[in-house]
C-alpha cells in the first residue's frame, strides 16, 4: 500500500472502533514522543525544543512499527503541557540534563486578584497575558509554532501515519489547578466556591469557542480532553458534580456537535464515576485509560456506549518481560474488545519501555 | 468546648475552629491540649477518608486548616509529634520533581497520627540516608512519577541497604506508573497503590488498630 492508502486503511480501522463496530484485527496505537528519543538514539533536548526533530524521529519510529494504527500526537509538547497546566516546564538541556524527560514545576502563579481578571478580561485575552507574563511565550512563539504544525502535518500525512488529537481543549479545573498549585487551589474550592464556579463558567465559554474554530480550521480525527486533577479520586462527590462534570460534559457534546471523535485521556482513578459517562454522546468518544481506572470496571460500565482504549502498564512496558506484555495485551484484547477497543500504553509510552516489549504489544494485536 | 474544635476539625469547619482555637487560647488552655484535640480531629478526617466520606480534596483542605490552626498557636507542633504512633521519612527519588502524590502520602499520614518527615523533591539518597540516621523512622516512602525514576529507587534502596539502615525499616513506594513489578524490582518491601495503603501498612506494621 502506498502511504494515501496505508493512511486510510488505518483511519478505518480506527474510526470503525470508536464508532463500536467490528474491525478486521485490533487497532494497535502509541503516544510516542519522548520514546523516539530513545528508540532512534536521539537527543531528548533537541526533541524537547525542536518540534521539527520530534517529529521527525517519531516518524522513523513509526516506520519501524508499520502495524501503529495511529499516534496520538506528532510531536513533543512540553510547551503544549506548559500552556495546558499553566506551569513552567524544565526540559533536558535546560534545567535538567540530557536525556532527561520533561517535568512540570508547579508554583502558585495564579493568585485571588487573577480570578477576579478573567471574570473582566475573559479567559481567552487573561490567558495569552499570561502566557507571556509567566511562561515567557511570545507572539512570535506562537506564529512559529503554527508555521511549524503546517510542516509537522504535511509531513506526516505524507507518512501516511494518522494522528488521534490535534486539538487539546481543557476543562477549566486542571489548568486553574496548576497555575495555583494543587493544595491552594483545592483550598479555593472550600473557600471561595461561587467565585470559582463564576471563572469556570466564563472560561468554559471561551474554550468551547476556541475549540470550535480549531475544530473547523484543522478537522482532527479526535479532540482531547486530559484531565488529571478532575478524576474521582482527588474530589468528593460533591466538588467533582460541580466543578468537573458539567464542563466535561459541555465540551464533548460540542466537540461531539462539530462531528469530531473525543478523547478522553483521564489520568488516575475515576472508578466512582464511571456509569456518568453514559451521558456522553454514543459512539463518539474514546476512554484513554492510564491504568488507574480498572478497565474491566471501565467495560462493564460503558460497554456499548464508549470505545476504550489502554492501558498497558507503563512499569510492565519498562520492566516486564514480552512474554508478560503479549499475555497482558492479549487479555485485555480478549476481555475489553474485540469492538470498540483501542490497544495502547497506558497514557503514553514510557521513555525507557523496552524495544521488544513494544514489539509484543503490537504482535498481541497483529497475530503475527 | 473543646469537642467543638474536635468536630471543627473533623468536619473542616474553618470558621468554627479558627474561632474555637482563639477561645481556648483566651481561656489559658495550653497549646498542647489544643493541638492533641485537633489531632482528635484529623483522626476523624483520616477515617472518613478510608470509609470514602471523604476525598483527596478533603484532606488538603483539613492540613491546610491545620496548619493555619497550627500558625495561630505559634507553629508548634512538637507537641502533635510527640504523640505520633511512629515516624515516616518520605521525599520524591532524585531525577524527579513531581511532588503531588508525596504530599497526598504525607498529609495522609500525618492525618493518621504519624510524625512525617518531608524530605521533598529529587532526593538524592545521601539525604535519605542521612534522613534515616537522624530521625530512626518505622517506615520510609519512595515516590516517582517516571519509569526513568525507577533505578534511582532501586539504587538508594540497596545503599539504605548497604549502610546497614534496613534491618528495623520498611520502605514503601508508590506514585504514577508504579505497581508491584516496580516494588519487586526495586526491592521494596511493598508498592502502595493509594495513600490509605501507606497508612494502612504503617499500622499494621506498628500493631495499631
Amino acid at each position: 500500500m502506498n502511504p494515501v492508502e496505508l493512511r486510510a486503511a488505518r483511519l478505518g480501522r480506527m474510526t470503525r472502533a470508536v464508532a463500536l463496530e467490528p474491525t478486521d484485527r485490533t487497532p494497535v496505537m502509541a503516544w510516542i514522543d519522548a520514546w523516539a528519543a530513545t528508540y532512534r538514539q536521539g537527543s531528548m533536548a533537541r526533541l524537547s525544543t525542536d518540534p521539527l526533530y520530534a517529529n521527525q524521529l517519531i516518524l522513523e519510529t513509526v516506520a519501524d512499527f508499520p502495524e501503529f494504527d495511529m499516534i496520538e500526537v506528532a510531536a513533543a509538547l512540553p510547551r503544549s503541557v506548559a500552556a495546558a497546566t499553566l506551569s513552567r516546564v524544565k526540559v533536558a538541556g535546560k534545567e535538567l540534563p540530557e536525556g532527561s524527560l520533561w517535568q512540570v514545576d508547579e508554583q502558585e502563579h495564579i493568585t485571588d486578584e487573577d480570578y477576579d481578571r478573567i471574570l473582566q478580561m475573559g479567559w481567552t485575552a487573561w490567558k495569552f497575558e499570561y502566557y507571556g507574563r509567566v511562561l515567557g511565550f511570545t507572539p512570535q512563539d506562537f506564529e512559529e509554532l503554527g508555521k511549524l504544525g503546517a510542516i509537522i502535518g504535511q509531513r506526516t500525512f505524507e507518512a501516511g501515519i494518522p494522528t488521534l488529537s490535534d486539538v487539546f481543549p481543557n476543562i477549566p479545573l486542571d489548568p486553574l489547578a496548576g497555575g495555583r498549585s494543587m493544595a491552594k487551589f483545592m483550598t479555593d474550592l472550600y473557600r471561595m466556591p461561587d467565585k470559582l464556579k463564576e471563572v469556570m463558567d466564563v472560561m468554559i465559554t471561551d474554550t468551547i469557542e476556541e475549540m470550535r474554530g480549531m475544530i473547523r480550521m484543522i478537522k482532527p480525527f479526535s479532540v482531547m480532553m486530559a484531565v488529571a486533577r478532575g478524576s474521582s479520586a482527588f474530589l468528593s462527590p460533591r466538588l467533582w458534580n460541580k466543578f468537573v462534570w458539567p464542563y466535561l460534559l459541555q465540551l464533548s457534546h460540542a466537540a461531539a456537535e462539530e462531528g469530531v471523535f473525543v478523547n478522553l485521556h483521564l489520568d488516575g482513578d475515576w472508578n466512582r464515576d464511571m456509569e456518568r459517562f453514559r451521558e456522553m454522546p454514543k459512539g463518539k468518544c474514546i476512554w484513554a485509560c492510564d491504568n488507574g481506572s480498572d478497565i474491566f470496571k471501565l467495560k462493564t460500565a460503558l460497554d456499548g456506549h464508549m470505545a476504550i482504549k489502554g492501558d498497558v502498564p507503563p512499569a510492565l512496558l519498562a520492566l516486564g518481560t514480552p512474554d508478560d506484555v503479549h499475555a497482558y495485551c492479549t487479555r485485555l484484547i480478549r476481555e475489553i474488545g474485540p469492538t470498540g477497543f483501542i490497544l495502547a500504553p497506558g497514557c503514553t509510552m514510557p521513555q525507557n519501555a523496552k524495544v521488544e516489549n513494544v514489539r509484543a504489544m503490537v504482535q498481541a494485536a497483529t497475530g503475527c | 468546648m473543646s469537642q467543638n474544635l474536635v468536630n471543627a476539625m473533623a468536619d473542616l469547619e474553618e470558621t468554627a475552629l479558627v474561632k474555637e482555637v482563639k477561645a481556648l487560647q483566651a481561656q489559658g488552655t495550653p497549646a498542647l491540649e489544643i493541638i492533641q484535640k485537633l489531632q482528635e480531629g484529623m483522626n476523624i478526617v483520616g477515617k472518613r477518608y478510608e470509609e470514602k466520606e471523604y476525598y483527596l480534596s478533603e484532606l488538603i483542605m483539613s492540613a491546610e486548616i491545620f496548619k493555619e490552626a497550627a500558625t495561630l498557636l505559634g507553629g508548634d507542633l512538637s507537641a502533635a509529634d510527640s504523640h505520633s504512633h511512629g515516624t515516616f521519612v518520605m521525599g520524591t527519588i532524585y531525577g524527579d520533581i513531581h511532588d503531588i502524590g508525596k504530599n497526598i502520602v504525607t498529609t495522609v499520614m500525618s492525618c493518621n497520627g504519624f510524625k512525617v518527615i518531608d524530605l521533598g523533591v529529587d532526593v538524592a539518597t545521601a539525604d535519605y540516608l542521612k534522613a534515616i540516621q537522624e530521625h530512626k523512622p518505622q517506615v520510609v516512602g519512595i515516590s516517582c512519577l517516571l519509569t526513568t525514576a525507577f533505578d534511582g529507587m532501586k539504587e538508594c534502596i540497596s545503599a539504605i541497604e548497604a549502610a546497614g539502615l534496613r534491618k528495623d525499616l520498611k520502605i514503601l513506594i508508590g506514585g504514577g506508573p508504579c505497581d508491584q513489578t516496580t516494588a519487586d524490582y526495586v526491592g521494596a518491601d511493598a508498592y502502595c497503590k493509594t495513600a490509605q495503603d501507606a497508612v494502612e501498612y504503617s499500622k499494621k506494621l506498628l500493631g495499631i488498630q
